[in-house]
C-alpha cells in the first residue's frame, strides 16, 4: 500500500554535517547552524550568494556562478540562468512563455521533458543545470564544514506542483545530496523569522523572488508553526521586472518592432522579442537587473542597451513594472479569504526574497495588507536560514526540540471522472502528510480493467487542470458493472509529493500500483543520468517512449471501438469510412518503430473523432440530468 | 486495552504503550475525537480544537521519528495523517456534525443518505437559479445574509440534537443536507460577488 511506503521519504537518524539550501532562481544559498546560530556559509572571496548561473563551454567544460555569469556575454545561449522556471516543465509549457529569452528549447521526443540547445548537438534539461548549482553549494560546504554532508534541506517555493517538486528532488540525487526534506520557502523564512524573534500570531509571509511568488498565512504558537493557507504564482518574480525593462529600451532602440503593443510590458508581447538575438537579449536582461539593483537607492540611473544609452527614473521604473506587481494582488485575496481575514488584523507580514528590495514592491505590499512590512531579516537570506534550522532540527541533536512546522498542500489533488471531470480526493491547504481513500467502480458488464487519471489543480474540469500521472488496474475479476469495488489512496508525504495506489476489494483480490508523475524524470532515467555522466542513451529512451505510445493507441482503439457499439446511431454515414481509414492507419503505425508516426497518426484520429466525442458526451449529460436533476445542478 | 506491539505491555492510551513508551498503531475504532482527545460533542471551541491540534501533532509528527525505528516512523507517519484527517473533518460546525452523525452509522456523504424532499430540493433550485441571474450587487449581498442565518439556525438546531438531545435523527438529516446545498448556493455567491 502506497500509504504505508514510506520507502522514498524515510530518514534515517543523520547527526553531524547538515545544511539547508535555498535553490532560488536567480541566487542560490547554503546555511548551517552551528552552536545553535543559523549562519550563511560564504565562498572562497567572502561572498554569500551563487547566482543560480551554469555555462557550458567547448569541450564539456562548465562554469557555475558568477563566473558562469561572466561569460555569459560571449555564448549566451550556452549559460542557463533561471533555470528554476522550467523545472518539471514540458516543452510545450517552456515554449508557451513567450518570453525575452536567450534559450531555445528542444523537446524530448515524447515532450515531457524541455532540453536547453546548447548547439554543436549537445543539451542539457532544467534538472542537470540545478545539480551543478548544487555540487556547487555542496562543495562549498564541504570545503567549510571540513568533510562529506550527511544531509540537506532544500527549499522549493510553496506552490510548486508535484512534477516540480520530483524535479527539484531528482536534481538533489543527480548531485549526490541527501534529502532530509523539500521545505516551502516561505514557511523556512518564517521558521527563521519566528525562531529569531521569538514572537507569536499570525503571520502573512510576502516572497516574492527571481521567478516565483509565493504568500502563505501562518499561525505561531506553542512553539507550532502551523501553514493556515498558501497560494502564489510559480512564474512571476523580479526577472519579470527585468524583462519588462529590457523590452521596454529595446523597443526604443529599434530592436523590437515598435508596433507591438507599446504598454504590453512582461507578458503576451508577441513574437518580435522571441526572435532578439541571444546575446544582445542576455546584455539587455544583464543591463536591466543592474539598473533595477541601482534603483532601489538611487531616484535615476543610466542603462546602455544595443549600444544606446538611456535614462531611467524610479517613477519610470514603477509603471514599468506596475503590470506585473497587480498580478500578485489576485493571490494574495485569496489566501486573505481562504483563512476569513482581513489584511491589519494580521500581527505582522514578513517580506521574503530580493525583489521585496524593490521600493515599489514595499509600498504596493504596505497598501494591499494595511500595514507596513517588516523587514529586520536580510530578505535574501532568511530562506536559507530557515532551511538550515530545520536540517538541524531533522536531524535532532540541536537544542530546539520543542520546535514543529507544520505545512499544507497547495493545490487540490484528484482524478478524472466520466465526462471529464475531475473527483478532488485531497484538498488545497489541507495539512500535510496526508491521506485519503475514495471508493470507485467499474460502469460496464465484464469491465476488467479501470484507468486513473490523476490530476492536480482547482478547476473543475480535467482540461482545466494538470495532468500528473495516469495508470491502470488491470486483471480485475469479470463481474457485472458495479460490482467491483475499487479503493483509490492518495498520500502525500511531508515533502508535498503524493503517492497513489489502487486496490481491488470485492473479491479480496488486491493490486496495486505506484505512481510517477508524468513530467520530471523517473527513477530509471535519473541513474543512467548518474551512470553515464548526464549523457543520454537514446535508444533505450525510444524504446521506452515507443512502448508508451503503443499502449496509448491501444487504449483508444479499444475506447473508440466501444463508443462506435454504444452510441452507433450517433455516426454519420460518410463518417465511419474516415474512421476506419485513420484507424488502419494507426494500427499501420503500431507496427512500425517510430514513435512520432504512432503519435501523429493517434492526433489524427483523435481530431477526427472529437464532433463524435461530443455527441456521445452530450447524450450521457442529458441521461444523467434526467436522472436527478436537482441533485446534479446543485 | 491492546497491547504493545514491542514490549507486550498494556497500551497507556491511542497513541503509547505504558511501558517502553513506543508509538502504537491505531486501533480500527479510534475516533476523530479519540486522536485529538478532545469530548465527542458538537460545541467545540476553536481555540479547542486548534491547541488540540497542535499538541498532537507535536507528539506524533514524523519530524519527532527520524532516528528511530522503520516501523516507529511509518506509524509516526500513520499518527500524523489521521490526525490532519482528523482536525479537516472537525474544523468547521458542518462537517464536525456530519461526523458525528457518521458515528451514528448515517453517512451523508453518500447520495442515498440524504433526504429526498422534493420540496426542498425544487425550492434550492430555484434560489440557485435566481442568483445566477442576479445583476445587482445589493441583491446579492441580501441573498447572502438571508442564506448565512439560515444556515446558522440550521447549525443551532443540530447542537441541540448532539449535545442535548432534542429533535430526531431525521430532523438533522434533512438539516444537514439542506446544508450542504446552503454552502454550494453560499459558494456561488461569493463567486459572483467576485465577478
Amino acid at each position: 500500500m502506497g500509504l504505508l511506503q514510506i520507502g522514498g521519504s524515510a530518514r534515517a537518524k543523520c547527526a553531524g554535517r547538515v545544511v539547508g539550501i535555498d535553490l532560488g532562481t536567480t541566487y542560490s544559498l547554503v546555511a548551517n547552524v552551528q552552536d545553535g546560530t543559523p549562519s550563511v556559509i560564504e565562498d572562497d572571496a567572502g561572498r554569500v550568494t551563487l547566482p543560480s548561473v551554469v555555462w557550458f563551454g567547448p569541450d564539456g567544460a562548465i562554469e557555475v556562478g558568477y563566473q558562469a555569469r561572466e561569460r555569459a556575454g560571449a555564448r549566451a545561449e550556452t549559460t542557463i540562468a533561471s533555470a528554476k522556471r522550467f523545472m518539471g516543465r514540458s516543452h510545450a509549457e517552456a515554449q508557451s512563455l513567450e518570453e525575452l529569452t536567450p534559450y531555445r528549447f528542444h523537446g524530448s521526443s515524447s515532450g515531457a521533458v524541455v532540453y536547453f540547445d546548447l548547439g554543436e548537438g549537445r543539451r542539457t534539461t532544467p534538472i542537470e543545470v540545478s545539480a551543478h548549482v548544487l555540487i556547487a553549494l555542496k562543495r562549498r560546504a564541504e570545503a567549510a564544514l571540513g568533510g562529506t554532508l550527511d544531509g540537506a534541506v532544500i527549499t522549493v517555493p510553496a506552490y510548486f506542483d508535484d512534477a516540480q517538486r520530483q524535479a527539484t528532488k531528482d536534481a538533489a540525487r543527480l548531485a549526490g545530496l541527501n534529502v532530509l526534506r523539500l521545505l516551502n520557502e516561505p514557511t523556512s523564512a518564517a521558521l527563521a523569522y519566528g525562531l529569531d524573534k521569538r514572537r507569536e500570531g499570525l503571520f502573512a509571509v510576502f516572497d516574492l523572488g527571481g521567478g516565483t511568488f509565493d504568500i502563505s498565512l501562518l499561525r505561531l504558537e506553542d512553539g507550532v508553526f502551523q501553514v493556515l493557507t498558501t497560494g502564489g504564482d510559480a512564474r512571476l518574480g523580479g526577472d519579470d521586472f527585468d524583462r519588462a525593462i529590457a523590452e521596454h529600451f529595446l523597443r526604443e532602440a529599434g530592436v523590437i518592432s515598435p508596433t507591438s503593443d507599446a504598454e504590453g510590458v512582461g507578458v503576451g508581447v508577441g513574437v518580435d522579442v522571441g526572435d532578439v538575438e541571444p546575446a544582445l537579449a542576455s546584455a539587455a536582461l544583464a543591463a536591466a537587473r543592474e539598473a533595477k539593483e541601482r534603483l532601489t537607492d538611487a531616484e535615476k540611473t543610466q542603462i546602455e542597451i544595443a549600444g544606446r544609452t538611456f535614462e531611467l527614473t524610479r517613477t519610470q521604473f514603477d509603471s514599468l513594472i506596475e503590470p506585473t506587481l497587480e498580478r500578485v494582488r489576485g493571490p494574495v485575496t485569496r489566501v486573505l479569504k481562504d483563512a476569513g481575514l482581513e489584511g491589519r488584523e494580521l500581527d505582522g507580514v514578513v517580506l521574503v526574497g530580493g525583489s521585496t528590495r524593490v521600493p515599489r514592491v514595499r509600498s504596493f505590499v504596505e497598501t494591499l495588507f494595511g500595514q507596513k512590512p517588516l523587514s529586520d531579516l536580510d530578505p535574501d537570506r532568511v530562506v536559507a536560514l530557515g532551511a538550515a534550522i530545520q536540517a538541524d532540527l531533522l536531524a535532532g541533536d540541536g537544542p530546539r526540540d520543542d520546535v514543529l512546522l507544520l505545512d499544507v498542500l497547495p493545490l487540490s489533488l484528484g482524478l478524472e471522472i466520466m465526462g471529464g471531470a475531475v473527483e478532488k480526493i485531497l484538498h488545497r491547504n489541507q495539512a500535510i502528510p496526508a491521506t485519503a481513500k475514495q471508493e470507485f467502480t467499474t460502469y460496464a458488464d465484464q469491465q476488467t480493467g479501470m484507468e486513473f487519471h490523476v490530476v492536480q489543480g482547482e478547476r473543475e474540469l480535467v482540461s482545466d487542470c494538470r495532468s500528473l500521472a495516469r495508470f491502470s488496474l488491470g486483471n480485475l475479476p469479470p463481474m457485472g458493472a458495479g460490482q467491483a469495488r475499487v479503493l483509490v489512496t492518495f498520500s502525500v508525504d511531508a515533502d508535498g509529493i503524493l503517492h497513489v495506489s489502487a486496490e481491488e476489494k470485492a473479491t479480496g483480490r488486491t493490486a496495486s500500483v505506484q505512481v510517477k508523475p508524468s513530467y520530471g524524470l523517473d527513477d530509471e532515467t535519473v541513474e543512467r543520468m548518474i551512470l553515464e555522466s548526464f549523457e543520454h542513451a537514446q535508444e533505450d529512451l525510444n524504446q521506452k517512449l515507443l512502448i508508451e505510445a503503443r499502449t496509448e493507441a491501444e487504449r483508444i482503439l479499444a475506447a473508440l471501438k466501444k463508443a462506435l457499439v454504444e452510441d452507433a446511431d450517433l455516426i454519420a454515414p460518410d463518417e465511419l469510412g474516415a474512421f476506419e481509414t485513420e484507424t488502419h492507419a494507426l494500427r499501420e503505425a503500431m507496427g512500425g518503430t517510430s514513435h512520432r508516426r504512432i503519435e501523429e497518426c493517434r492526433d489524427r484520429l483523435d481530431t477526427l473523432t472529437a464532433d463524435f466525442a461530443v455527441r456521445r458526451m452530450n447524450r450521457s449529460l442529458q441521461k444523467s440530468l434526467e436522472g436527478q436533476k436537482a441533485d446534479s445542478l446543485l | 486495552m491492546a497491547k504493545c506491539w514491542s514490549c507486550g505491555a498494556e497500551r497507556r492510551d491511542a497513541f503509547f504503550c505504558g511501558s517502553c513508551e513506543k508509538i502504537q498503531p491505531i486501533a480500527a475504532t479510534t475516533t476523530h475525537f479519540d486522536l485529538l482527545d478532545i469530548p465527542p460533542r458538537f460545541a467545540v471551541p476553536s481555540e479547542v480544537l486548534d491547541r488540540a491540534f497542535r499538541t498532537k501533532s507535536k507528539r506524533v509528527h514524523p519530524d519527532r521519528y527520524g532516528a528511530h525505528s522503520s516501523i516507529e516512523r511509518r506509524l509516526a507517519l500513520d499518527h500524523t495523517a489521521r490526525i490532519n484527517e482528523a482536525y479537516r473533518a472537525l474544523k468547521t460546525p458542518a462537517s464536525r456534525a456530519e461526523y458525528l452523525l457518521t458515528l451514528e452509522g448515517v453517512d451523508i456523504g453518500r447520495e442515498d443518505a440524504r433526504t429526498q424532499n422534493p420540496g426542498l430540493l425544487m425550492a434550492l433550485l430555484e434560489t440557485q437559479e435566481a442568483i445566477e441571474v442576479m445583476h445587482d450587487r445589493q441583491a446579492l449581498l441580501d441573498e447572502k445574509s438571508r442564506i448565512e442565518a439560515r444556515r446558522d439556525s440550521l447549525l443551532a438546531g443540530v447542537g441541540r440534537y448532539f449535545d442535548e438531545g432534542v429533535g430526531t435523527r431525521q430532523d438533522v438529516v434533512d438539516a444537514l443536507t439542506e446544508l450542504r446545498y446552503l454552502s454550494r448556493i453560499l459558494e456561488t455567491i461569493s463567486r459572483r460577488l467576485e465577478d
